[in-house]
């Protein structure tokens, strides 16, 4: 469970923003960018978020979402590429081993909504 | 969660590192920032504290059960003439790991992580301070909680990150955790006293790890007899001195 972890991370990159803001000021939704390469398991980092977001009054009612980015693959033998959703260990077109894995190791918000109260 | 410094953990404890109780950092914007900053931040202050007492620092890491302590035992039998070193030991539960070193003379500081499924800089930070203040070492070995997934993320400040994998595991075990194994700089493969006996292709592990991890280095050994052993000793000297 280190998506418990996680949400801290959240509400810690969160925070100082969040004090400099309007005392009416709410948090609806907040969407998190994660590459596979992350190790986060999507419905275990919301849970963990439902929790988290009580500790402070700005989050309290926010939902969380999580937007799954790809792992970038090329076959250096036969110049496929794609995007896959997990690392992959073999082209699938031409079964080498040969391959070049980047990026899928976002791991960040991407965007919050707000809203005043009252 | 510690209110001082944010932590996971839920008892009293000191704060000796640097900017105790100023927030943590200051962003402009939450926007874009990776959600580990705060662990990456004590790994930093890790680092700087190897840096200063001339040390450097080791991360074991795998599965429950792959031999991780016994290749420490191992390591400290064969070292312990040449290389000043020190043992962290974090476990779910008990110090007994931990006992195990001190047993042969080593100091060993324990994380008891109360259910928490992996170590994080913090904590490290905490126990690196203490046996430092009281050692003068060359090397500190970190033993993380056995588990292959949650360790990955959080990375501890150390200067080479070796992952187990027991001849009695899985050989697929590159593929089905790629996270660990991409930010490992070796991978050893241990017990291999008991390949006669198990269907396990060490090559298969070693190409795979490969895949995902182009520059990672290998070792094939046994800590009981001593097989491999002597190329993993070599290793471990030449990058400590």
């Amino acid at each position: 469970m280190h998506e418990l972890s996680i949400a801290h991370g959240i509400l810690h990159n969160l925070a100082p923003w969040l004090s400099a803001q309007d005392e009416n000021l709410r948090v609806v939704k907040i969407i998190i960018k994660a590459g596979p390469l992350r190790a986060v398991v999507p419905e275990a980092l919301v849970s963990a978020w439902e929790i988290v977001r009580n500790e402070h009054i700005k989050t309290k009612n926010s939902l969380l979402e999580v937007d799954e980015t790809y792992v970038k693959v090329a076959c250096k033998d036969c110049g496929e590429n794609w995007d896959a959703e997990r690392a992959i260990f073999k082209c699938p077109k031409c079964n080498s081993q040969n391959l070049e894995i980047g990026g899928g190791n976002e791991l960040f918000i991407e965007s919050i909504e707000t809203e005043m109260e009252g | 969660m510690c209110k001082e410094c944010g932590c996971g953990e839920q008892n009293e404890h000191s704060h000796e590192h640097a900017k105790k109780h100023e927030h943590p950092f200051e962003i402009e914007s939450p926007l874009g920032v990776d959600l580990l900053t705060m662990n990456n931040r004590y790994a930093g202050e890790v680092r700087d504290l190897l840096r200063r007492k001339g040390c450097f620092m080791v991360h074991l890491t795998s599965s429950p059960g792959s031999g991780k302590t016994t290749l420490l035992e191992k390591s400290v039998e064969m070292l312990k003439n040449s290389i000043k070193i020190g043992v962290i030991e974090g476990d779910v539960a008990t110090e007994n790991d931990a006992e195990r070193i001190r047993k042969l003379g080593i100091p060993a500081e324990a994380i008891t992580t109360d259910g928490a499924c992996h170590l994080d800089a913090h904590s490290v930070l905490h126990a690196l301070e203490h046996l430092l203040n009281e050692n003068d070492l060359n090397v500190v070995f970190v033993e993380n909680v056995g588990n292959l997934i949650c360790p990955a993320e959080f990375y501890l400040g150390e200067d080479q990150r070796v992952v187990l994998v027991s001849a009695t595991e899985g050989d697929d075990k590159p593929e089905k955790y790629p996270a660990i194994f991409r930010r490992a700089d070796a991978l050893v493969i241990s017990k291999i006293d008991l390949l006669p006996y198990v269907d396990f292709n060490p090559e298969k592990t070693k190409k795979l790890a490969k895949v995902i991890a182009p520059r990672i280095k290998f070792f094939e050994l046994s800590a009981k007899t001593g097989k491999g052993i002597s190329e993993w000793v070599k290793w471990l000297k030449s990058i400590a001195l």
